[in-house]
């Protein structure tokens, strides 16, 4: 072969070389990331859904403004599962996956994510949580991932709180949820892992107006401290009926919205919120860059559920370009979750970073907010686990 | 594909599950608002069974359809004794109780969370894990389903249904037992409901309280009412659209977080404008109306009655019902008071008196409807005083009504087959397992109703439905109906009051053939013109008990009747 002729072969090969590359690059990326959301739209809880797609359509916005991903723009798209209805999930995410062709879910309520995580599972679907607290998605896709943090998690802090302020005897109160039911077994855990008394555990519908039956077994049962684990409103409605019978023990919420400071009102006083609750502080700028933003956009101020879908967004795309990076077919489900677990820690809009552990659940830090004036203030951070 | 496989799923499901519900409101007129009770007690008995015991499929099938069909039995029993209204809040009561005891019963249930983590169905070795691979069961299951509901709708049980639906009484009246028909529509809409929750369970691999809400009950509800009451069709033409609609609303691009709101608000008004412009619903009830055509031919138009009104077999003027010392009183009432009548083959008796008089509870009596307080009824020697309606009609005795009580969305000659005694077709189980018995015993008693209805002069209108006879024709019909009871002793309430002359007179011959062919009559009338043209014997009843009895001549000349009665 003569030096010209192996110049040539060497030329067309890397020319070809350099098409297939080329082509092979062409033919990952998308003309769009698309993220699916599986919101609480319609049905009961609407609010849920308004928050979290507000969350997580601000940070798509944001990322695009600043060029995307690469170039590439995000697409949020949402499906409606009716507050809970496993059925329209179900639709929904065979919807995301094969119409839309979404690698990565962002789902909310418990049995909304278990319902939907086989499929993901089946489908090599990234799917993140922010939402529901169910221990049972936690470790049983490697799929699947939780950013909120668990009721484990919360439950621990509240222990640790409780007893830090002197505590001897609990009582709790939920809704007959499994939100409810997961939050009542694990603090029940925590607590008496303490070697402390669980005096009460009452619970009732979602939809009940009066709950002065199960307010007045917790005062029969004499707690030191009560942990009010209702969702809104009914956490503010709680609250004012035990301090309304009487009750003047320190309470503590996971969780606690505008709205319940609307239905508890003067009594939402003094009121404990353990949880991995947002709130914009001068210390991380990204918490009030994030704040600013949501409430220029939707008049409001995000809460925590907010938060976690905003950072979910913010976790998927930085999944993709790290992914996108390493080059090759990098858009799947698969190689999101390789590029998480080579880097399980993030960037946190709480402040700091959140790291995901083993078993998929993000770690953040749980603070410990104080209601006064209606506002929640910042108290300190505490143990959650 | 696969989301496209995913909604053919669900249309497959919700089929089986809007036709199962029409059977029990579509054709039995039972409304039991407690639909997604049966098609959770599938779901969980799968989940339960699958998760706890490592029972597969199709064995959770099997289970489910069978606990869930003695759950339809069970529920069955308060529908018996309670109607309308009171049956939605006592069916409402128990899908209360169902999503409480789905959510409180944890270690079976789940409790709130439910029950992750159901296998899949295994088929040949295959899990069907996919929406895609999971389709062709789910269609042939649902084939299945209707086909058994088509069977039992397109029977002569299903018309049984529709005739019970139209009127309780009046089905009663014409000898079907209507304990039997609810149990057993109850338990065939119950177990085929479960089919459905048995799937769901297997194909999501996930059940939990909130998929069978009031509001589950409601959707498929919604599906029945769309297709149209009593058409099987049509609850799958309904199915498919209220599962289809939603999803094709997403392809409509609605901007902002209300979206969904947005969707829902279009996929109300386009239900709304379906149901305004077809206010019984895309398919009417018609598909399984009986068809005359091949019989018609045998039958002479208006002819002689050749087998409709057979002889009826004993002595003229023995006696077949003997009536001693009835009495009923409610509360402090006395309604009835030592009522003694007897009714003769061959013989026409007039029951005549006051508003108020006792007469109509005189028939409730003699025909079972309501139970004597005291004294005996004996039916050519047996008694009969404690039997049910529709054991007295199986006796001999048949009784119509003052208000008529036609089955009117039946035509008239399914009015009279209903009516027909010892159908093999009334029997569920000679439905699936005999069909070859029933379409023989059906032909003929299509052809013997048409007999029936060219008796009475209403040949011409056999394919109409009741609604639209007019009311000389409805009385003529009501006749029709008392004689396809096959009954020796017929009990008319009322027959001429309201008609023209004409009509009269050919209602009166109707009656003189019935006694001719050695049937006992007892007719309750007003028009003494008729008393005394047609009875041979006239029972004069006031406050309850009978002041005087004897041939229509004398009695009408008695001067202190004519005071108290004739003015």
């Amino acid at each position: 072969m003569s030096k010209r002729t192996l110049f040539a072969a060497l030329v067309l090969s890397s020319a070809l070389s350099t098409a297939a590359l080329s082509t092979t690059a062409l033919a990952a990326d998308p003309a769009v990331y698309k993220i699916g959301g599986i919101f609480a739209m319609t049905g009961a809880s609407p609010h849920y859904g308004k928050v979290m797609s507000a969350g997580a359509q601000l940070a798509v916005d944001e990322i695009n403004a600043q060029g995307g991903i690469d170039g590439i723009k995000l697409q949020l798209v949402i499906e409606d599962h009716k507050s809970g209805s496993a059925q329209a999930a179900v639709a929904g995410m065979n919807r995301l996956i094969d119409v839309e062709g979404v690698k990565a879910v962002l789902p909310s309520f418990s049995t909304v994510t278990l319902a939907t995580m086989p499929i993901g599972d089946q489908k090599k679907v990234m799917m993140i949580n922010g939402g529901g607290v169910s221990a049972q998605t936690v470790g049983t896709s490697p799929y699947m991932f939780n950013i909120r943090s668990m009721a484990s998690d919360l439950a621990a802090g509240i222990a640790h709180r409780a007893a830090e302020q002197g505590a001897k005897k609990l009582a709790q109160i939920a809704i007959k949820s499994e939100f409810g039911d997961a939050t009542i077994a694990a603090t029940t855990k925590a607590w008496e892992g303490m070697g402390l008394k669980m005096v009460a555990a009452e619970q009732f519908q979602a939809d009940a107006a009066n709950i002065d039956t199960q307010v007045a077994k917790l005062r029969a049962s004499q707690p030191d401290a009560i942990a009010n684990w209702p969702t809104t409103p009914q956490a503010g409605l709680a609250v004012k009926r035990m301090r309304e019978l009487g009750m003047k023990q320190p309470v503590y919420c996971m969780e606690w919205t505008a709205e319940d400071t609307k239905v508890a009102g003067r009594h939402a006083e003094g009121v404990e919120v353990v949880t991995d609750y947002f709130a914009a502080t001068d210390e991380n700028p990204w918490s009030k860059r994030f704040a600013d933003a949501y409430r220029a956009k939707f008049g409001e101020m995000p809460d925590f559920y907010a938060a976690n879908y905003y950072e979910g967004v913010y976790v998927v795309a930085e999944l993709i370009r790290r992914a996108k990076a390493k080059g090759g077919d990098y858009y799947s489900g698969e190689r999101l979750v390789q590029a998480l677990w080579e880097n399980p820690t993030f960037d946190s809009v709480y402040g700091k970073t959140l790291t995901f552990r083993k078993n998929g659940v993000a770690q953040k830090p749980v603070a410990v907010f104080r209601l006064e004036n209606g506002e929640q203030k910042f108290v300190k951070f505490t143990t959650g686990e | 594909m696969e989301y496209l496989a995913h909604i053919l799923v669900m249309v497959c499901l919700y089929g089986i599950l809007a036709t199962s519900f029409n059977l029990l409101i579509g054709f039995g007129g039972i409304f039991a608002l407690a639909h997604a009770t049966f098609y959770a007690s599938g779901a969980y008995a799968a989940g339960i069974l699958a998760t706890k015991l490592g029972i597969g499929f199709p064995l959770t099938l099997l289970a489910g359809t069978v606990v869930t069909a003695a759950i339809g039995l069970l529920v069955a029993f308060p529908a018996m004794r309670v109607g309308s209204h009171y049956l939605v809040v006592i069916t409402l009561a128990l899908q209360a109780i169902t999503i409480d005891v789905l959510m409180n019963s944890k270690p079976l249930t789940g409790g709130p969370d439910g029950i992750p983590g159901i296998p899949p169905v295994s088929l040949f070795g295959t899990a069907l894990t996919s929406p895609v691979s999971f389709l062709p069961l789910a269609a042939v299951m649902a084939a299945l389903c209707c086909a058994v509901a088509w069977r039992l709708g397109a029977s002569p049980f299903g018309r049984s249904l529709r005739a019970m639906r139209e009127n309780e009484a009046a089905a009663q009246a014409v000898g079907k037992n209507l304990v039997r028909m609810k149990l057993v529509v109850f338990a065939m809409s119950a177990g085929l409901a479960s089919v459905a929750g048995t799937l769901v369970a297997h194909y999501i691999a996930f059940v939990n309280p909130e998929s069978f809400t009031i509001e589950e009950t409601i959707l498929i509800l919604a599906m029945v009412i769309l297709g149209g009451m009593g058409n099987l069709w049509g609850s799958l033409a309904g199915a498919a659209i209220l599962v289809l609609l939603p999803e094709g609303l997403k392809f409509v691009h609605v901007p902002g977080d209300i979206a969904d709101m947005v969707r829902q608000v279009i996929y109300g008004v386009v239900l709304i404008v379906i149901l305004r412009l077809r206010p019984e619903g895309l398919f009417p009830e018609t598909v399984f109306r009986t068809s005359t055509g091949a019989a018609r031919s045998s039958v002479p138009a208006n002819g002689p009655p050749t087998g409709a009104l057979e002889r009826a077999s004993g002595t003229p003027g023995e006696v077949v019902v003997s009536a001693t010392s009835l009495s009923k009183h409610f509360g402090g009432i006395q309604a009835v008071k030592d009522l003694t009548i007897d009714l003769k083959r061959g013989e026409i008796v007039g029951l005549i008196g006051p508003n108020g008089a006792g007469k109509t509870t005189a028939f409730n009596l003699l025909s079972g409807f309501l139970r004597p307080t005291g004294g005996t009824i004996l039916y050519r020697g047996r008694d009969v005083t404690k039997l049910k309606p529709h054991e007295v009609v199986a006796a001999g005795l048949a009784r119509s009504f003052q208000d008529l009580k036609l089955f009117t969305k039946l035509t008239v000659v399914e009015n009279i087959l209903v009516s027909l005694p010892a159908q093999p077709g009334d029997r569920p189980l000679d439905v699936y397992f005999r069909p070859g018995l029933v379409r023989r015993a059906d032909r003929e008693n299509v052809a013997r109703a048409l007999e029936i209805a060219s008796f009475v002069g209403l040949l011409a209108k056999a394919d109409e439905t009741a609604a639209n006879l007019s009311y000389a024709e409805e009385k003529l019909l009501v006749i029709a109906r008392l004689l396809a009871t096959g009954a020796d002793v017929l009990l008319l309430d009322e027959p001429l009051s309201g008609l023209d002359t004409v009509t009269v007179e050919r209602i009166c011959g109707v009656i003189r053939d019935l006694a001719r062919a050695n049937k006992a009559v007892c007719i309750i009338e007003h028009n003494l013109e008729v008393i005394r043209g047609v009875c041979d014997e006239i029972v004069f009843i006031d406050e309850g008990r009978v002041l005087t009895k004897g041939p229509p001549d004398t009695l009408m000349r008695d001067r202190e009747l004519a005071e108290r009665y004739f003015g």
